[in-house]
């Protein structure tokens, strides 16, 4: 059973008894138990393994000698077995009974927050639910980290001009060829409002001040993304860096968070463009660029998945490995 | 009794919350901005007991730092607190040996609590 399931994707523990399983999953929390179901008391060992320390959110696996008969099925369904097998199986049935879980957890997803997606176009970020409710999504994180609350409007502070510090986090969808850019601007009350509530210092110097806003910038595209990923889309973040409130040619979204009182406010503003892959030379990777496809070595294992951007050590590391002669698309670095 | 963190990440704002969470306590706090900063300054204390690492850094992020570790055989617990989510990223951070997983923007009692059962300030 081991052997079934490939080492790059699943980490497996194997162990002869029920004490030894107790003491595993109690260590390890693992996601999938695969057990044998005795002749007899099959219904007591999956109680006691769903009874175990950190066994709660397992899913237990059962693997019986014959097909169980109702009262038997009923009894392990009971006892909080998920899914059962019956030996002899082949190994491509376990690997698909043990993905189940996971299948389960992206249909649970689908229909707890319907969607539709369009593959025959490019998904349109902006009718996205996490897209939509951005700014309060923004405004609950930065109040979390600031200790009080924002309270947000839809629209660009009228009075925020381009001279405004403004710091951005570039994101891509991973496996399509948008590129999308999530600013945090400050007007000076804004800025105010930064060193004396999230650096404690008055007088702090304008690049704390702007690191400080880096990190606002970042926390929002970490928003953004956890609930992007609930609704099964996958984005990736580069570096946050010091902007300009100058905007993308395409879609842009904006929300104003005001502070209590007369602390002044942040802008938040979410951009969307689609851009175009390049298709270079492993020799060409820099940092900052954004995979469109997977990298896998000869015998198939991911090495590299899509979606990834790199880093100055993983885009050399990948060059010395793939050599000048291979060639691979990318999303330039945002 | 104290214990020396290193707290690796390259927002000066973040190093800044949370070396003042672990000092509160008592542990004894050393930053680096990034993964290649990190390597350097461990190279040179034998004596740490904990990392709090970002994942997301220029130069060497904190998923490849760990890599680095675990090539090392690095005994010390890595903590990685991000605004990162992603089911295959936590994973893959766990198979290379990382000890927990916090979401920013954190809660600094949290923070504390996973140093204090990882790096015990009595031991």
């Amino acid at each position: 059973m081991v052997r079934a399931l490939p080492q790059d994707t699943y980490r497996v523990e194997a162990v002869g008894d029920e004490t030894a399983a107790l003491a595993a999953i109690a260590r390890e929390a693992p996601q999938v138990v695969v057990f044998s179901v005795p002749a007899k008391g099959g219904q007591d060992l999956a109680r006691r393994l769903r009874g175990g320390e950190n066994a709660a959110e397992a899913y237990l696996l059962a693997v019986v000698e014959a097909a169980p008969v109702n009262k038997e099925l009923s009894n392990l369904l009971t006892a909080g077995v998920h899914d059962f097998m019956r030996r002899p199986f082949a190994d491509v049935e376990l690997l698909e009974r043990v993905k189940a879980p996971e299948r389960l957890l992206r249909w649970s997803r689908s229909v707890s927050k319907p969607c539709v997606f369009d593959f025959s176009a490019a998904l349109d970020v902006t009718s996205l639910r996490s897209w939509r409710s951005l700014g309060q999504l923004v405004a609950e994180d930065l109040g979390e980290m600031a200790g009080q609350p924002f309270t947000v409007t839809s629209g660009y502070p009228g009075h925020l001009d381009a001279a405004a510090l403004c710091a951005s986090i570039p994101m891509s969808l991973a496996g399509d060829q948008l590129e999308l850019r999530l600013s945090i601007a400050a007007d000076t009350a804004g800025c105010k409002w930064i060193r004396e509530t999230l650096l404690g210092d008055a007088a702090a110097q304008d690049g704390a001040t702007r690191d400080a806003l880096r990190e606002l910038a970042n926390t929002a595209g970490g928003a953004l993304k956890r609930a992007a990923l609930a609704e099964s889309i996958t984005l990736t973040t580069g570096i946050p860096r010091d902007d300009s409130v100058t905007r993308f040619p395409g879609k842009h979204s904006c929300w104003t968070l005001k502070m209590a009182g007369e602390a002044g406010c942040l802008a938040v503003i979410g951009e969307v463009r689609t851009r175009s892959n390049e298709r270079i030379s492993a020799a060409q990777l820099t940092e900052g660029m954004v995979l469109a496809h997977d990298i896998r070595s000869a015998g198939g294992v991911l090495i590299v998945p899509a979606g990834s951007r790199l880093t100055a050590t993983s885009a050399n590391r990948l060059a010395a490995m793939l050599g000048p002669r291979y060639f691979l698309e990318v999303a330039p670095a945002a | 009794m104290t214990a020396r963190v290193m707290v690796i990440d390259d927002s000066m704002l973040v190093r800044r919350q949370v070396s003042a969470a672990l000092k509160t306590p008592g542990y004894l706090v050393t930053e680096a901005v990034d993964g290649v900063d990190a390597l350097e300054k461990l190279a040179g204390l034998a004596d740490m007991k904990l990392i709090v690492c970002d994942v997301n850094m220029p130069r060497m992020n904190g998923i490849e730092l760990l890599e680095r570790l675990s090539a090392q055989g690095s005994s010390v617990p890595v903590v990685m607190l991000t605004t990162e989510g992603q089911p295959e990223l936590i994973q893959r951070a766990r198979s290379l040996g990382a000890k927990g997983w916090i979401v920013k923007p954190f809660k600094p009692e949290f923070l504390v609590a996973t140093a204090a059962k990882l790096a015990p300030l009595g031991a």
